[in-house]
């Protein structure tokens, strides 16, 4: 061996205690779980058999699967725009020279600290019907005919858990978007102004084409963890009322570990798997082209 | 001697002084003080057991450690769990019936069938519940429940009612109440688990009679789905009509079981649909004399009759075969059958007792539902009849609350139903 292919071989040493625990941790139970979604394995079974796509046959006969996958796509489009939306124009006012900007982009950024259960209970108390903070609050400014049944209202309850979750991760977005914002060099924009351009014009033509590399990172983070979406609902609503909030991971603890029928439950969540990657990619895709254009 | 001989008696004195050690290590490790692990689910309230345990620590020096779990379809599951990792508690409560002996598989269970102590004390109705072709592996714990109609009585005379004969009747007296301004039912739908009680306790009064004995041994071996029963779905059109009459408080889909409680136990609520272990908690809420004078019961009506009681089973004590200190366990179930300390779970939790010869006073309203059964018009809950579930069941009921779609709610518990039959591997699922 020579010392230059010695030097080349060199960084995967290093690499392969990270690739031992990803295989380990990783790679081997998610092939393990393609292989037990053709299974009818369960909690009463002691021998697991082979079924081929029978599970896949049940779930896409389950109604409650349709309504469970609308609501998952719903929940991760709204909160995936939300967040950015309000994301981006927090980091442009923060971006601004405010006094105790500091502060406020600590404050903003506070509720991502937080465990989701607790923030799940925090506002579980907040949106009681009756003596939850919001309408309480709605009420002591007399807008009363604005209180709603916020968890149990089956028209509103999912609003209801989307708006947590922007408000849980908001100051994340926000986080990277000043990031994105602070490379932007400030030469630009002197230009742009003596070319005469208003606010309006430098947002779209200087400030949103040069943050497209934290709009990709944005966007796709959020897809792809909004769809995987469980703690939070799972202690809002726990699905309901009805199937009202039903999102796949709380159909799939569900039918796993309530009812214990693994094997439909590692198919439920092969049709997760599959979800994320046929929108997560197209996606990634879409935007990263979009940064080489712009 | 020999010198070969020599040897041979060193090793046999050395195999004797060892063999006497480790009888006398193995009896000193039975005298060992134990700390035996009871599984419950956290709907139990601990009080009954901790003074039992207690007494069980003062005469034989064994500890009992009791760990509450979640109750519903998630504890069996729980349980099976445990099992399924070698995870074994010591004794654990499960619900009643000896489908229980499928779930765990017998073969893990310590067989209570020739048990000289526990039979002597249970009542036989009890024993008969729990017996699955001449083995027992199940013993007894609790008191007969029912599921039905529980009724404020000031409100019933506030609003000139008295006990209704019919549904019909049992109807106008909801509007009467309503007319009155009292909540006429008050569902627990936020809670879940109470929105079945409405359909399991129809079930005797109008299922059992148009599908018989037959009808239910057809659904037990998937002969006979549960979208195929007309009678079931007229029970949930009813239920749902409940809902469309303006018959359920104003917020029901926010309906707690504790606001029910507090509703209730004020005077504001006409009935609910409950079990009767809410009898227990409105006694710890406004006390015996409440639950006595205030509170009277009656099952579901019929079309054409008073109806017939749903009645809820005791509770059974599995001991797993391969946990750890299975003879200590069985000494805890023997215990726990004696007088003194059936009597200290039944000043606890009163019910109709599973034992003989305990001390307990029932409250008013069991004391009608055991006419009920006297008179031979009770039938036990079709949950208990069945060895598959009806999985998602209280789910399943929200959803036909907000939509009103019976027959997408039927589907989808009849689908549960046999899915649920196939893993648990029942002949003809």
């Amino acid at each position: 061996m020579t010392y230059q292919s010695s030097l080349k071989r060199y960084p995967t040493w290093f690499l392969l205690p990270a690739l031992l625990v990803f295989g380990a941790l990783f790679v081997f139970p998610t092939i393990l779980s393609f292989f037990f979604s053709f299974t009818d394995w369960n909690v009463n079974r002691s021998v697991v058999s082979f079924i081929g796509l029978e599970n896949f046959r049940e779930l896409f006969a389950d109604a409650k699967l349709r309504a469970t996958i609308s609501n998952t796509l719903v929940y991760s489009f709204s909160v995936t725009f939300l967040r950015n939306l309000m994301g981006l124009l927090l980091a442009l006012m923060l971006n601004l020279s405010l006094r105790g900007k500091n502060l406020l982009r600590t404050l903003f950024f506070l509720p991502y600290v937080i465990a989701p259960i607790v923030i799940g209970y925090l506002f579980k108390a907040v949106y009681q019907s009756q003596h939850g903070l919001l309408n309480t609050l709605l009420r002591s400014m007399g807008l009363a005919f604005l209180a709603k049944d916020w968890l149990n209202d089956p028209n509103i309850a999912l609003f209801s858990t989307i708006m947590v979750d922007v408000w849980r991760t908001t100051g994340f977005t926000m986080v990277i978007y000043l990031a994105g914002l602070q490379l932007i060099p400030k030469e630009l924009y002197e230009s742009a102004h003596i070319d005469g351009a208003n606010g309006l014009w430098r947002f779209f033509h200087v400030t949103f084409p040069l943050l497209a590399a934290s709009v990709t990172v944005n966007v796709v983070l959020s897809l792809i963890g909004t769809m995987k979406v469980f703690v939070m609902i799972m202690v809002l609503t726990n699905g309901g009322p009805g199937f009202a909030t039903e999102v796949l991971n709380t159909y799939i603890n569900n039918y796993a570990f309530a009812f214990g029928l693994y094997g439909y439950g590692t198919a439920a969540n092969m049709i997760l798997s599959v979800l994320i990657l046929i929108l997560g990619v197209p996606v990634l895709v879409f935007l990263r082209r979009r940064e080489v254009e712009l | 001697m020999k010198k070969g001989n020599r040897l041979i008696v060193v090793l046999v004195i050395l195999l004797l002084i060892g063999s006497s050690l480790f009888a006398q290590g193995a009896a000193e490790q039975m005298k060992k003080p134990v700390n035996l692990v009871f599984v419950a689910r956290n709907t139990t309230k601990p009080a009954a057991y901790e003074e039992i345990f207690a007494a069980f620590k003062a005469k034989t020096g064994h500890t009992v450690e009791l760990q509450l779990l979640p109750s519903g379809e998630e504890y069996g599951v729980l349980m099976q769990t445990r099992f399924a990792t070698g995870d074994y508690p010591d004794l654990f409560e499960m619900d009643p019936g000896t489908k229980q002996y499928t779930k765990f598989n017998s073969a893990n269970l310590v067989d209570l069938t020739n048990d000289p102590v526990i039979w002597t004390r249970a009542q036989a109705s009890a024993k008969a519940f729990q017996t699955l072709e001449g083995k027992i592996f199940g013993m007894p714990w609790g008191s007969t429940g029912n599921f039905g109609v529980y009724y404020n009585k000031d409100v019933f005379k506030a609003i000139g009612a008295t006990e209704p004969k019919n549904y019909n009747d049992l109807v106008e007296i909801l509007k009467k109440a309503k007319a009155a301004g009292y909540i006429p039912v008050y569902d627990a739908v936020n809670t879940q688990w109470p929105l079945q009680v409405y359909s399991l306790a129809a079930w005797p009064t109008y299922v059992d009679p148009t599908i018989g004995v037959e009808g239910v041994a057809k659904l037990d071996s998937n002969q006979l789905r549960l979208n195929e029963i007309p009678a079931f779905r007229e029970v949930l059109v009813r239920q749902v009509a409940l809902r469309t009459m303006g018959l359920l408080q104003n917020n029901f889909m926010s309906g707690t079981y504790d606001e029910q409680l507090e509703l209730f136990g004020q005077g504001k609520v006409a009935v609910l649909f409950q079990l009767s272990g809410i009898l227990n908690s409105l006694r710890d809420k406004f006390g015996l004399d409440f639950v006595n004078s205030k509170i009277g019961w009656f099952p579901m009506p019929a079309a054409d009759g008073t109806g017939i009681a749903t009645l809820q089973p005791a509770s059974q004590i599995l001991i797993p075969s391969k946990g750890n200190n299975v003879a200590v366990a069985l000494e805890l179930a023997h215990f726990m059958t004696e007088k003194a300390n059936l009597d200290i779970w039944y000043k606890h939790n009163p019910g109709v007792p599973a034992y003989k010869d305990v001390t307990v006073s029932l409250y008013a309203p069991e004391l009608t539902v055991v006419e009920y059964n006297n008179q031979g018009k009770a039938l036990v809950n079709i949950q208990n009849r069945l060895q598959s579930s009806f999985a998602d069941y209280p789910k399943l009921l929200q959803q036909m609350y907000i939509d009103g779609d019976v027959d997408k709610v039927l589907n989808m518990l009849d689908e549960n139903y046999r899915r649920t039959g196939k893993a648990r591997v029942i002949p003809g699922f």
